[in-house]
Order: C-alpha cells, then sequence, then structure tokens
C-alpha cells in the first residue's frame, strides 16, 4: 500500500479533474481555487515530478501551439498505480471518518 | 504576417527576462518552464494590463535567483570537492614533477611580491601626509648658459615671504636648516658621570608649522608647543636612549655646539622610513634668533639659500599659477642684480624621494629608473615562472591522455574536462603560494640586508595584499591551465585509450619551443644586464678621479672653535711624521662643491661656477696633478683673496690656450697662479665642467664657516697609531667637541649606492630566473627524453654510441637557447644603452657580456638536461625497447 500525502492527494485529484487538460499551469490555477495555495510556476513541478517519479503519474511533452511561442508544454495523466493509490486513500479517508453521528455532532462537526 | 509577428513580440515577455531565465532554470525543464512562463504571463496581460504583468514577471524572476544559486551551487560543490581530490591525488602521484612545478611557481610569485614590496615601498614615500599632495618644496635655481646651481634649499627668508605675499593661496610653510653642516655637535652630560657626546647628521630647526605639514607624531610631549619657544629640542627615541639612556626625557638639557642649552620637549617613537625627511633632532626655528647661533646678517640674506622651504598650497591652488607669480616676486624681493638669475619652482613633495637630484639634497634620493627596472624584473620572473608552469603541466598531460579518453568515454563532457584542469591548475598554483611565503620571509631578509630598508609582509598595514596576492594567483593558475584544458579536453577518445599516450600535435610542441625560448629569452636578459651593471659599477669605483683619495681623512670641523687655532693644529698635526700634509676643504672634493659668481674677464654678468673654497696645500694633499703654477701656500702672503687656480676645463672654456699662458692672467678679481688637470669635483654621473678653487680668508669667521673639514693626508701604514695622535691633538685643542673622522674613499663609494644596490638585486634576482627556468628546462627534458625512449633504443641497437645520444638529445634545447640569446641580445642591447647614458662616464657594453652570458645559459642548460639524457642513452635498449 502506498500512502501519500494530502498535497499529494489533492494533486492526483486534480489530475483526474482536468483530464486532457491536465497541463501543470492548469494543476496550479484548480490547487488556488481548491486551497488558496499558490505554487510558484517551478514549484509546482516539485511534487508533480515526484509523483512521477513514485509512479503514481505519468507525463507527456506535447507539442507547441501559438500560445507558448514554441516551447512544448508538459501534461500529466494519472496511472493506474495512481488510481489504487487514490483508492486506498479514499478508504482510509472514509474509515476514519467512521466515527458515530452523535459524537461528531457533540463535537460541533455534524 | 507583419501584423502576427506584432502581435508575437507584443505579447512576448521581456526578451532580457526571456535570456535571464533560460539562464536561471534548470536546463532539463528549461523549455517546459519558460513555455509556462510565457502562459501565464499572457493570462496576466489578459487580465490585469501589462503594467501589473510586467511587474509580476519581473517579480518572478527575482524570485527564482535564490533557487537557483542553491542548486547550481550544490552540484558544483560536488564537482569542486571532486576535483580538489583529483588535484591532490595527481600532484602527489608524480611527487617529483610536481615539486620541480610548485617551487618553481613558488619561487617566481616570491621573487614578485618581494620585489613588489620594494617598490611599493619605493613609491609610498611621503605620501601619507595629510596635504602630501598640496605640499611642494620651493627650489632655487640660478642658472647663466646652463652653469650655476638647481638648489633644493632656498633662503632663509623665502617661505615667510611668500607666505605674507600670497597669505590666500599658502597655507602653511616650513622651513629646515642646518647650517649646510655636514655634522654638528652635541652633548649632554649627566649629573654624575662622564659626558656624552657626539657629532650628529641628521639635525635640522624647522618651524612651529612643522606638525601640521608633516604627519609625524610625538610619543611624548605637546605638539602644539614644542616647537613654538627658542632653544626647544625634539629627540627621536634612539637619541634619548643614546644621550639619556631613558625613553622620555622631557625638560632635560642637551647642549649644542657648547654653547647653547636646548630643552628636550618631546620625544618622536617609531618614525615612518618612506621619507626623505631623515631627522635625529627637531630644534625650534626660534632659536636661530639669537645672534650667536645665527648672524643676523645670514639670517636675513637673499644670496645665502640654505633652507629647505616646503609650502602647502590651499585646496584648488594650481601649482602652475603659483610658479606663474613667481618672476614678480622674485624682482620684488631679490636683488637686483639677480632677477635674471634667479628662478623659483615648485616641487611636489611626493615626487621628491623618486624624481629629485638637485644641488643640495637634503640626503641621497632614490631613481625612478629603478623603480621601472625593478617592476620589469618582477614581471620578467613572473613571466619566466608562468611559461614554466605551463610547460610542465602540457607535457605532464600526455602521460594523462588513456584517463581522459577514459572520462570522456564514461560520458564526461568536455566543458567538464576543461574544469577539471583549470581547477587542477588553481589549486596548483594556490599550493604553490603556500609554499611561496617561507620564500618570501627568506627573499624579504636578503633584499633588506641589499637595500638597507625594513619590508616586511605586513597584514595589517597592507589589508588589500592577501586578496590581492589570491586573485593574482588564481589568475596565474587559470592563465596557465588555459592550454593544457583545452588541449587535453580535446583528445579524441578511441586513440587515447588505444595509445596510451596521445601523439602531440605539432602545434603543441612548437608552443612549448616558444614557451622556452621566451623563458630563457627573458633569463639572458636579466644577466646581460646584471654583468653591464656590475661593469658599470666597478667602472665607476675604479677610475681614476684625478686625485688620490684613499690616503685622505677628512676631520669635520665646521662651527668649530678649532678653526681659530688651525695654524698651531696644523703644525702640531705635521710633527707626526705619519701625517703628510693638511689643509681645509669647503665640501667633500669628489662629492660636493659650492658655486661662486665670477665674471671670468671682468666684465659682464657674473656667472655661477662650481666652486670649492681650500687652505694651503690643497693641491698637495688631495694628490692633484698641477698642469703649471702652483697650489695655494702659506708662504705667499697674497693668496686669500686674491689669487685662484683653476682646472683645464676652465681654461678650455675660457680659451686661454696652455696652461702656462694663463698663469697671471686675472680670473675676476683675482690672479690665477695655477691649473689643474681635470679632477671629477663630483660624482661620475656628471661630466668634469669648469671649476675655481680659491684660498679660504684667514679671518675667524670665514674659518669658522668655508672651513667644513680638515682634510688630512696621512701615510696609511701605521693608521691606528696617527689617528690615536690626531685624536689626542684635536681633545687638547677642543676638549668638549665629539672628535670624528671619515675616509674619503668610504665617501666617494657610497654614492654609487644606488647603483650598488641595483647590481645587487638585480644579480640575485637573475640567478632566481635562471634556476627557476632550469627548474623547467628540466623537468621538460625529463619527458622528452621519456618519450623517445624508444627510439634512443632502437638507435642503441643499430649502434649509436651513448656520446652521440647526448648529443643528439642535448642538441635541440641547445639551438632554443642559442635562438633566445639572439632574441634577447637587441633587447638587452637597447635597454642597457639607455641605461648607460644617464653616466657621464660609461663602460662600454662590448661582444662579451653577451658572449659570456651566452655561453652561461648555454653550459647551464647543458647541465640541467645531461643527468636526463645520460641516463636515457646508457639505459638498457632491451629494457626501454620492452618499455609500454
Amino acid at each position: 500500500m502506498t500512502t501519500i500525502s494530502r498535497t499529494e492527494e489533492i494533486l492526483l485529484l486534480m489530475v483526474c479533474k482536468l483530464g486532457d487538460e491536465a497541463f501543470a499551469m492548469q494543476i496550479r490555477e484548480e490547487v488556488k481555487a481548491l486551497t488558496g495555495k499558490l505554487y510558484s510556476i517551478g514549484g509546482i513541478y516539485v511534487p508533480l515530478d515526484r509523483l512521477t517519479a513514485k509512479g503514481l503519474l505519468k507525463m507527456e511533452d506535447m507539442a507547441s501551439d501559438e500560445e507558448r511561442m514554441g516551447r512544448p508544454r508538459r501534461r500529466f495523466a494519472i496511472t493506474s498505480q495512481g488510481i489504487m493509490a487514490l483508492k486506498e486513500t479514499r478508504e482510509i479517508e472514509q474509515a476514519m471518518w467512521d466515527i458515530s453521528p452523535d459524537v461528531l455532532q457533540k463535537m460541533g462537526l455534524g | 504576417m507583419k501584423r502576427a509577428s506584432e502581435n508575437k513580440r507584443r505579447n512576448n515577455i521581456p526578451a532580457l527576462g526571456e535570456r535571464l531565465l533560460s539562464f536561471l532554470l534548470p536546463d532539463d525543464k528549461e523549455d517546459i518552464l519558460l513555455g509556462d512562463f510565457i502562459e501565464c504571463y499572457r493570462n496576466k496581460l489578459k487580465s490585469t494590463g501589462k503594467l501589473v504583468a510586467l511587474l509580476w514577471f519581473w517579480t518572478q524572476v527575482c524570485a527564482s535567483v535564490p533557487s537557483f544559486v542553491r542548486y547550481r551551487t550544490r552540484f558544483a560543490g560536488i564537482m569542486l570537492r571532486s576535483y580538489v581530490t583529483l588535484a591532490l591525488r595527481n600532484l602527489y602521484k608524480q611527487a617529483g614533477y610536481s615539486f620541480l612545478n610548485l617551487s618553481g611557481l613558488a619561487v617566481g610569485i616570491a621573487c614578485f611580491v618581494v620585489i613588489l614590496l620594494y617598490v611599493k615601498d619605493e613609491q609610498s614615500f611621503d605620501t601619507f601626509h595629510q596635504y602630501s599632495k598640496q605640499t611642494y618644496r620651493l627650489l632655487d635655481f640660478r642658472k647663466i648658459d646652463g652653469i650655476g646651481e638647481e638648489s633644493a634649499s632656498a633662503p632663509i627668508l623665502l617661505g615667510e615671504a611668500m607666505k605674507a605675499d600670497y597669505s590666500d593661496e599658502i597655507r602653511a610653510s616650513v622651513r629646515f636648516f642646518n647650517f649646510q653642516a655636514p655634522t654638528l655637535a652635541m652633548a649632554y652630560t649627566p649629573a654624575n658621570g662622564e659626558v656624552r657626546q657626539f657629532n650628529e647628521r641628521k639635525l635640522f630647526f624647522t618651524d612651529p608649522d612643522f606638525f601640521e605639514v608633516f604627519d609625524f607624531r610625538l610619543s611624548a610631549g605637546d605638539e602644539g608647543t614644542a616647537l613654538t619657544e627658542p632653544n626647544q629640542v625634539l629627540i627621536t627615541r634612539e637619541m634619548a636612549n643614546k644621550y639619556f639612556g631613558e625613553t622620555i626625557p622631557l625638560g632635560k638639557v642637551l647642549r649644542f655646539e657648547d654653547k647653547h642649552n636646548l630643552v628636550v620637549s618631546g620625544v618622536f617613537d617609531e618614525l615612518p622610513s618612506n621619507t626623505h625627511l631623515d631627522f635625529d633632532f627637531l630644534v625650534s626655528f626660534s632659536t636661530l634668533e639669537n645672534p650667536e647661533v645665527l648672524r643676523t646678517r645670514l639670517k636675513e640674506s637673499w644670496i645665502w639659500n640654505p633652507a629647505w622651504t616646503y609650502l602647502v598650497l590651499n585646496e584648488n591652488v594650481n601649482p602652475a599659477d603659483m610658479e606663474a607669480k613667481f618672476p614678480d616676486f622674485v624682482k620684488s624681493h631679490f636683488d637686483k642684480s639677480r632677477h635674471d638669475r634667479v628662478k623659483l619652482y615648485l616641487q611636489p613633495l611626493e615626487d621628491i624621494h623618486l624624481e629629485s637630484r638637485l644641488d643640495y639634497e637634503m640626503g641621497p634620493n632614490s631613481d625612478k629608473a629603478y623603480v621601472y627596472v625593478f617592476t620589469t624584473i618582477a614581471i620578467f620572473i613572473l613571466l619566466i615562472s608562468c611559461f614554466n608552469f605551463i610547460n610542465l603541466t602540457t607535457a605532464r598531460s600526455t602521460r594523462r591522455a588513456r584517463e581522459i579518453g577514459m572520462r570522456k568515454i564514461l560520458g564526461g563532457y568536455r566543458t567538464q574536462l576543461i574544469g577539471q584542469f583549470l581547477s587542477e591548475s588553481v589549486i596548483t598554483s594556490l599550493v604553490s603560494l603556500a609554499l611561496a611565503f617561507p620564500v618570501i620571509w627568506l627573499l624579504l631578509k636578503v633584499m633588506n640586508n641589499f637595500s638597507g630598508k625594513n619590508l616586511s609582509l605586513n597584514w595589517t598595514e597592507q589589508p588589500m595584499l592577501l586578496p590581492d596576492l589570491l586573485g593574482l594567483t588564481m589568475l596565474i593558475g587559470l592563465i596557465s591551465g588555459i592550454y593544457p584544458a583545452f588541449f587535453l579536453s580535446s583528445y579524441r577518445p578511441a586513440q587515447a585509450v588505444k595509445g596510451g599516450r596521445y601523439v602531440e600535435a605539432s602545434r603543441g610542441i612548437i608552443f612549448r619551443k616558444v614557451l622556452v625560448v621566451g623563458q630563457f629569452s627573458l633569463s639572458v636578459i636579466l644577466i646581460v644586464g646584471t654583468t653591464i651593471a656590475l661593469k658599470q659599477l666597478d667602472f665607476l669605483q675604479k677610475r681614476s678621479l684625478g686625485f688620490d683619495q684613499e690616503k685622505v681623512l677628512l676631520l669635520p670641523t665646521l662651527r668649530s672653535p678649532l678653526m681659530e687655532q688651525y695654524a698651531s693644529f696644523k703644525g702640531r698635526l705635521l710633527d707626526n711624521p705619519n701625517v703628510l700634509s693638511l689643509t681645509t676643504v669647503e665640501d667633500i672634493p669628489g662629492v660636493k662643491h659650492q658655486t661662486g659668481g665670477y665674471r671670468p674677464d671682468g666684465k659682464g654678468e657674473e656667472q655661477q661656477f662650481p666652486r670649492l673654497v681650500v687652505h694651503d696645500d690643497f693641491a698637495k694633499t688631495m694628490g692633484i696633478e698641477l698642469a703649471a703654477g702652483r697650489g695655494f701656500s702659506a708662504e705667499f702672503k697674497t693668496d686669500p683673496g686674491e689669487t685662484a687656480i683653476i682646472n683645464r676645463a676652465m681654461l678650455d672654456l675660457l680659451g686661454w690656450g696652455s696652461p702656462e699662458e694663463a698663469i697671471g692672467k686675472s680670473f675676476d678679481s683675482e690672479t690665477v697662479v695655477g691649473v689643474t688637470e681635470n679632477f671629477h669635483f663630483t660624482s661620475l654621473h656628471r661630466p668634469v665642467g669648469p671649476f675655481v678653487l680659491t684660498r679660504i680668508g684667514d679671518g675667524a669667521s670665514n674659518m669658522a664657516f668655508s672651513a667644513r673639514y680638515i682634510a688630512v693626508r696621512v701615510n696609511t701604514e701605521q693608521i691606528d697609531e696617527t689617528l690615536e695622535y690626531i685624536q689626542d691633538q684635536w681633545f687638547s685643542f677642543t676638549p668638549n667637541r665629539p672628535f670624528e673622522y671619515l675616509f674619503l674613499g668610504d665617501l666617494l663609494g657610497a654614492q654609487y649606492e644606488a647603483e650598488a644596490t641595483l647590481g645587487k638585486v638585480a644579480g640575485a634576482f637573475a640567478g632566481l630566473s635562471v634556476l627557476i627556468a632550469c627548474l623547467g628546462l628540466f623537468g621538460l627534458a625529463s619527458f622528452t627524453t621519456e618519450r623517445r625512449i624508444k627510439e634512443i633504443g632502437i638507435r642503441k641497437v643499430m649502434g649509436a654510441t651513448v656520446t652521440r645520444l647526448v648529443v643528439m638529445l642535448s642538441s635541440s634545447f641547445v639551438k632554443l637557447v642559442l635562438l633566445s640569446i639572439v632574441i634577447a641580445s637587441p633587447v638587452a642591447y637597447l635597454a642597457l644603452n639607455s641605461w648607460l647614458s644617464d653616466f657621464a662616464y660609461r663602460t662600454s657594453i662590448g661582444v662579451w657580456p653577451f658572449v659570456s652570458s651566452g655561453a652561461i645559459a648555454v653550459l647551464i642548460v647543458l647541465l640541467t638536461v645531461s643527468y636526463q639524457t645520460i641516463r636515457a642513452a646508457s639505459t638498457n635498449p632491451v629494457n626501454s625497447l620492452r618499455y609500454e
């Protein structure tokens, strides 16, 4: 079982969400919209590269378009391993939250 | 299309930013990241406008710098560590050659540093005063038709008069005065003890402004009041110990010339040595107001110019503008008869030590030419050792072909190899720097011994020296490393690995030969230069001066009461059979002279001629030959004031024909009674010119003032007894005046001290340069012979003798050295010719110095390479053919 951090979980989910549009800059925007944290342009690659190295993501350099002045673009996609990891994480999460509603109510989390 | 491209440009990130980013960003992701940057920039541009987008962009660029530095340095750190390890490992592996390489460079750096310290010290003279840039010495030139004096000192009143006339321009003025006396008598009598009396050479009367103009600080006493009152004296710590045996003798009394009491009002601790003002005693100028110390008539004279006068100009005052006003000043202050003759100049204080060679200097100055010569030697030696370093490194590198090939095959970039070799040579040079320090220490001792300076490596005084030295060494390392680095990294891996050694391109061999020729050319120039400098020195010291200096003693007597009894003193001395004759002289013959104004034909303009006022028997005492007539003699009562003796040069100048014809002619108001052969009345830097001798007046004031020395001709065989006899007589006449004697020969020799220092220092460094060049040659020879070991083996098998092989191997080096001699000779000839042209009397250069230096060079080279060649030639061919 591969444990992944919350950041990695978010990034994996964003990649899934963006699908064919999962380019670094778009992921960056999504993370910002979701959590308010803004990665720097180079900084976003650090966790993405780590995930790729773990085999949870794969990447593909796309040919350029007009918008990027001839520079290539790197697209990320989730691997089956990545999907497995997400699944496990969700299961753990659900197990974690499996607390009686009364208790949750008492803590103000209901 | 045009629209589209405009659009592109307009929406793109700034070009400069793009370039910067592509430099900063990690290489593997550069394109992608740049694309991202552009994309984000465009989004910003659309949403917030150009200004905000640009601002955002540049912030981003700046923000990426820290991570770039972190990333790069970590990598560089790893590489650097590996480079250092490699460099040290290589040094260690070939310890012998490393030693040659390192010691050559170390000695080179050490020589360079030591000479640089010397030159820096020479250039630092008098630059440490607060106003040194605004301070000038007043020069007083009095010449007609080029004959006369160029005096470094001026009339006593001049400084004050200047200050009064130009109060807006002049901030302060200071005079130094010592009666122009070679020595002055000083004494101290302790309450219970023996009197301590000495003749002092470095005593000056000076103004209270001294402390404002010059930055000499008292360690005891108050600078504000130390020179303001009459009869105050400031002394150095050395003198305090000499007279009082204590360090701070404030308030104690020194007796000056056995007549005047001077109160010690201050003590100087350590005085800087880089100043032309060399003093032991400073007496307040107001002491001279007492007419018994200096007669009022002399004090107010505008003719006598004995006071060295320094002016501090206000800021923004141009010295040239000041000098333009001096002709008017001369007209309003000097006597009318001297208006045309007197020219006043301002000489920058900082120039005095290196450039001033005037009459009546305070002391001997150095010469700018020597600073240039030394700098050249320093650069030569540094070049030689750099060449050495390059040569040995490239030669050694051929051995490393296999390593380089392997590195390339394993994926080493060429840039990495270049980095490796550059860092290796820089590291090697830094190791040399470390080795250089003990050598510097040693050389400084030698240099101080030669030059009489007190140089040291002082980090606190020269804080920039260490970083400069580090920078220079690394630069040498880099420059020396460039050729090997690029040459080595260009090896083709397959060939290099296969052969184990790389057959060097002929271009490389030629390059190395050029370096050897360069090295030896520089060495030959230094050797020839030293030979000629020593030859010239020898020539100056051996040249007959026209008088016999070896048997003459000088007793300083200026202002001595002894002169009132000169006649009886003379009689007493002559009672001793070893005292041959004696006279008095106005200055040291062969070193200094005074000048006198004469109208040779009795009318027209008065001209200044070099002159000495002397007593009877001058020619006899000095051993000067008379061409005609007689010397001054006690038998002729009219000699004082009415007669003159001229030299042959004067005779020729006046066109009086033969010496005999000149006798009896009148020279100004005097009658010529004798003509001497030419003799050198000043140093051999200047040619013999017209000269006048006149007989001193018998009056007490004349005798006290114009008889600075008694010159005694003695029989040198029993010199100790004779000296004792003279001393006893001296004290029987003047018990309270210190007795001192000088040998004229020593004084004359001292005039060529600068040349002697130059010769010795140049000789030492020429020797070192040859040593360094030989170290390099030794290393090179061993490599070339090693490379040819197989060839030698085959030749031996074919029947070549050892002798033939040695000749063959050596001849290539000898050829290089011969070429160096051919290149160096004309350069050396031209340089030496221009150096010699400064001397009025010079040795001929001739071919011998070149031949002998060449022979020495060839011999040294043969000795150096013979060890290698003989060893290679006598190895058993079986072994050498099995090599590899």
